[in-house]
């Protein structure tokens, strides 16, 4: 169902679509600025407000040639399937490389997503120690020692 | 006297360092194909942020300088161009190789990239100065209907879809609204966050476009290492007297066209290097050996894509409006270190400007060297598997983005461009017109409020400047050529 869906509605609709929500709620928001400044001059939601509605349009424009036309940017074939996986698993991976990263110290988690990717990709295991350690602790001497940046 | 001073600047040694270096990272970056020099110059932005201005942009101009020219080297060896600019290198470069020199490919390369980088500077010197006065004369409608010509140039050339590009030109304006407001400090869509108050810092979001953003998009469409073998014999390298004399005329006329498309917003090196191939082989006395692997058209390409950074450079340090991504990065890089582009920057940054120009000069100079020497080895840096390019710029992309302010919002800022940049890639919507929207948000909603506050009738600074004028009937051609060339294809593709 959900899988008919995408396909019927194309990603030429939904990406403007999630576009459209956000300028709307940009144009909503900028309502609260609407107020006449003291010189009477053009007040803070006015450039906002206009930019919203040109988004908004030019979303719609999209979405009704996604609907009339439906190009495909998504081809799935055998190998974009075998791809769009390993996409996943690494986006994946740095996300919780990215939340874990204000928790875990950086040489440790970094060499950990490092590994990880890694192994995912298919390296030998002694390029993998090899790698992720002497990168991630060549990164974090470069930045802390040489920068002075905190990481 | 000022630029002799400013060359001497650079053999200062920290400076001279920087410099090399930026050349052999732009040097590796341009020759792997699917990495560009755009994208090193977005993820090595926040790391020169702890230099001196000189040291941090005598790294960036080597980057972006080497990786233009040794885009051409793959273009040359595996026919697949390591930068855009170099896509016009391909139609003479790979048959040069494959007639047995393909270090004679590499030598011209070399030499007449740096003699398109000289060249291209030196009008860039000539040109900047008197134009950087005019533009002083410049009040807040100018600058307004500048940045939305700058805005309009890259749309119209951004692609296939010109309302894709029209859609992220605005949204970037849009995200440019975030933040403080330019006129009366009010707090806008910042939702309470500190982090937001100073607006969406441009930096996470290049990084996240033109470096993660690539990233995922590569992995998508899959691993294809192309296995270069190492060439038995290189042949000469140097190109003989004769064959110089012959690449000439083409030179010449490659030069004016490049500086030329480089000053047009919106266009750049791989637009020069085909206009000038094909200029060059209408002047050559052996046109019937272009596309067949002709040292002209091998020259005049490799000419024609440096050069073409001289004249983009003069739009972007003179008006302050870019004439491609790179000099939109550019624009973004001299912000953080506080310089605004535009003809402020010649009055209060003039020995800046200087050093600039020099780093330019002398970047070429580094290059000419770098090339010659090690033509033997660049097979070598073409092997790189892409799987090591994706770990190490996956990293180098979040601590960068961490790295400018220590900030985590501006990972997760950059986090969700990368997402944003993956899906704008292969939707075939331009990435160009995001990045510059954003650079000129602040500035022409503070132009565009302050000039309908000068009069009582809202448009009169509009209509009693000539300059304005002039830039707002470009602006509307920028917009309605591209319109009407499209709907005449259509027609013609209709009628046959």
């Amino acid at each position: 169902m959900k899988k008919n869906l995408f396909k019927n509605v194309g990603s030429d609709v939904l990406f403007p679509l999630f576009i459209l929500i956000v300028s709307v709620g940009f144009f909503v928001m900028s309502a609260e600025f609407n107020k006449p400044t003291a010189d009477g001059h053009m007040h803070e939601g006015f450039f906002p407000q206009v930019l919203a509605v040109l988004v908004s349009i030019f979303a719609v424009f999209i979405i009704i040639y996604g609907i009339r036309k439906k190009p495909v940017y998504f081809k799935m074939d055998d190998e974009q399937k075998k791809n769009l996986k390993l996409v996943l698993k690494i986006a994946g991976m740095f996300i919780v490389y990215v939340i874990a990263w204000p928790f875990v110290h950086f040489i440790i988690i970094t060499i950990l997503f490092l590994a990880g990717m890694c192994l995912v990709l298919r390296m030998s295991i002694r390029f993998t120690a090899i790698f992720s350690t002497v990168f991630a602790a060549g990164i974090y001497f470069l930045f802390t020692k040489v920068f002075s940046i905190l990481l | 006297m000022e630029l002799l001073n400013a060359i001497i600047g650079v053999f200062d040694p920290m400076v001279f360092l920087f410099l090399l270096l930026g050349v052999v990272v732009g040097y590796v970056v341009g020759i792997l194909p699917g990495l560009s020099a755009t994208m090193a110059v977005a993820i090595l932005t926040p790391l020169t942020f702890w230099l001196a201005p000189q040291q941090g942009f005598a790294m960036l101009i080597g980057v972006f300088n080497s990786a233009l020219f040794a885009g051409g080297i793959s273009a040359l060896l595996i026919n697949t161009p390591g930068t855009p600019a170099s896509i016009a290198t391909t139609f003479d470069g790979y048959a040069l190789t494959q007639k047995g020199y393909p270090g004679l490919g590499l030598g011209i390369n070399t030499i007449f990239s740096c003699i398109g980088g000289w060249l291209g500077t030196a009008v860039l010197i000539i040109a900047a100065f008197p134009l950087a006065r005019f533009a002083l004369k410049f009040g807040p409608p100018e600058y307004f209907t500048l940045a939305m010509f700058g805005l309009a140039m890259m749309i119209s050339v951004s692609g296939k879809n010109i309302v894709k590009g029209l859609l992220t030109g605005f949204l970037g304006l849009l995200l440019a609204t975030v933040g403080l407001d330019p006129m009366y400090s009010t707090q806008r869509f910042t939702f309470g966050n500190l982090g937001l108050m100073e607006g969406i810092s441009f930096i996470p979001v290049m990084i996240g476009l033109f470096g993660m953003g690539e990233v995922w998009a590569q992995m998508f469409d899959g691993v294809h290492n192309q296995k270069v073998e190492k060439l038995s014999s290189m042949g000469r390298i140097l190109p003989t007297w004769e064959e110089l004399k012959r690449c000439a005329p083409g030179s010449l006329i490659a030069t004016a066209i490049s500086v030329i498309v480089g000053i047009i917003p919106g266009t750049g090196g791989d637009i020069a290097g085909i206009i000038s191939w094909d200029q060059a082989r209408k002047v050559s006395k052996k046109p019937e050996e272009f596309g067949r692997g002709s040292v002209e058209g091998v020259a005049v390409t490799c000419l024609a894509n440096n050069a073409a950074m001289g004249g983009a450079l003069i739009t972007m340090l003179t008006l302050g409006v870019p004439g491609e991504s790179i000099t939109a990065i550019l624009i973004g890089s001299l912000m953080m270190y506080g310089m605004d582009p535009g003809p402020r920057l010649f009055t209060e940054h003039s020995q800046f400007v200087m050093t600039f120009m020099a780093l330019m000069i002398i970047a070429y100079v580094l290059i000419l060297v770098v090339g010659l020497v090690s033509a033997k080895y660049s097979t070598i840096v073409m092997n790189v598997r892409k799987e090591i390019i994706w770990m190490t710029v996956i990293v180098l992309c979040t601590v960068g983005a961490y790295s400018m302010n220590s900030s985590y919002v501006d990972v997760i800022i950059m986090v969700l461009s990368g997402f944003a940049g993956f899906f704008f890639r292969k939707m075939n919507y331009p990435l160009g017109p995001i990045i510059l929207g954003l650079l000129l948000g602040r500035m022409a909603e503070a132009n565009f409020r302050r000039s309908i506050t000068m009069y009582d009738n809202p448009l009169q600074s509009y209509y009693t400047s000539p300059i304005a004028m002039v830039l707002l009937l470009f602006i509307l051609l920028a917009v309605i050529v591209p319109l009407v060339k499209k709907t005449k294809q259509k027609e013609t593709a209709q009628e046959v």
